[in-house]
């Protein structure tokens, strides 16, 4: 009688640890990311509001100026690179610079070797998909030829999505772009899949069509 | 004296009752220590072991 008892407590103490790390999951973390995205926001906006400064970027060279820097981020977190909007599935995040989860505990995170906002080659983007803010989580529902947007005080970059792909989280050459596409400045998206876990990865790929100078 | 007059007396006697406890003094006890353990739980977990449970195996989006 007193095993049933006790075995009966452990159910209900790891029940309860469960429902626990739901409330951690699902709203302790989105709190921290939603306060960090507060902070960096501050920052990339007072950069908005500052005149670009670069030479204005044309489709033709999207980004003339080596000068591109990221914005300095609040004490203690990332710096900031560009903001990204995904209308489509009511993405608006800052993204910052590095995919360290320390990182994309503050947003979605820029992968440092690839390339900077509208340079030329692929700039590759993480993210969460549940957990954080989820940014992410329902990056799936994108379809062919919606548009991503990159804010940055030179410019806003369009990209329209061109396919997705789920991999195996080995497979680092997703980060190169799209292979069957033959643009010169190419986006690439990465998140978990399936959802809740981290099992393999979900990539989304698009192609640079627009810039749109900021005055 | 009357019956009547007796037995008022014998009331205005009686010592006032106390009014009851919610919970006897060492019962509280218990249940702060209850409270301490679970607290201290839900912290170790809040802090240590969630956090180690979500970077191991519900998110890691970087490849």
């Amino acid at each position: 009688m007193r095993v049933i008892r006790w075995t009966g407590n452990v159910f209900i103490v790891l029940g309860a640890t469960m429902l626990f790390f739901v409330v951690y999951e699902l709203l302790g973390t989105a709190l921290v990311a939603g306060h960090h995205q507060d902070a960096l926001a501050d920052t990339f906006d007072d950069a908005l509001d500052r005149p670009p400064r670069v030479v204005v970027p044309t489709v033709e060279s999207p980004r003339p100026s080596p000068s591109h820097k990221p914005i300095a981020g609040p004490r203690g977190g990332p710096d900031a690179i560009a903001r990204i909007r995904i209308p489509s599935i009511g993405v608006r995040k800052i993204v910052v610079e590095g995919v360290t989860l320390d990182d994309l505990a503050w947003g979605p995170g820029h992968y440092k070797f690839t390339a900077s906002p509208g340079g030329e080659g692929v700039i590759a983007i993480a993210g969460h998909r549940t957990g954080w803010g989820s940014p992410f989580i329902d990056l799936d529902q994108l379809r062919p030829g919606q548009r991503i947007f990159l804010d940055t005080p030179e410019a806003t970059y369009a990209y329209a999505m061109t396919r997705s792909k789920v991999v195996d989280p080995d497979q680092t050459r997703v980060l190169l772009g799209d292979p069957q596409s033959d643009a010169t400045h190419k986006l690439t998206l990465t998140t978990c899949t399936p959802k809740y876990t981290s099992l393999r990865r979900l990539i989304v790929w698009a192609d640079l069509i627009e810039v749109i100078p900021r005055t | 004296m009357t019956t009547k007059q007796a037995r008022r007396r014998g009331r205005r006697a009686r010592p006032a009752r106390k009014p009851p406890r919610f919970l006897p003094r060492a019962r509280w006890v218990r249940v702060l220590i209850y409270l301490a353990v679970v607290l201290g739980y839900m912290a170790v977990m809040w802090l240590y072991v969630f956090p180690w449970v979500d970077r191991t195996f519900v998110n890691r989006p970087a490849l």
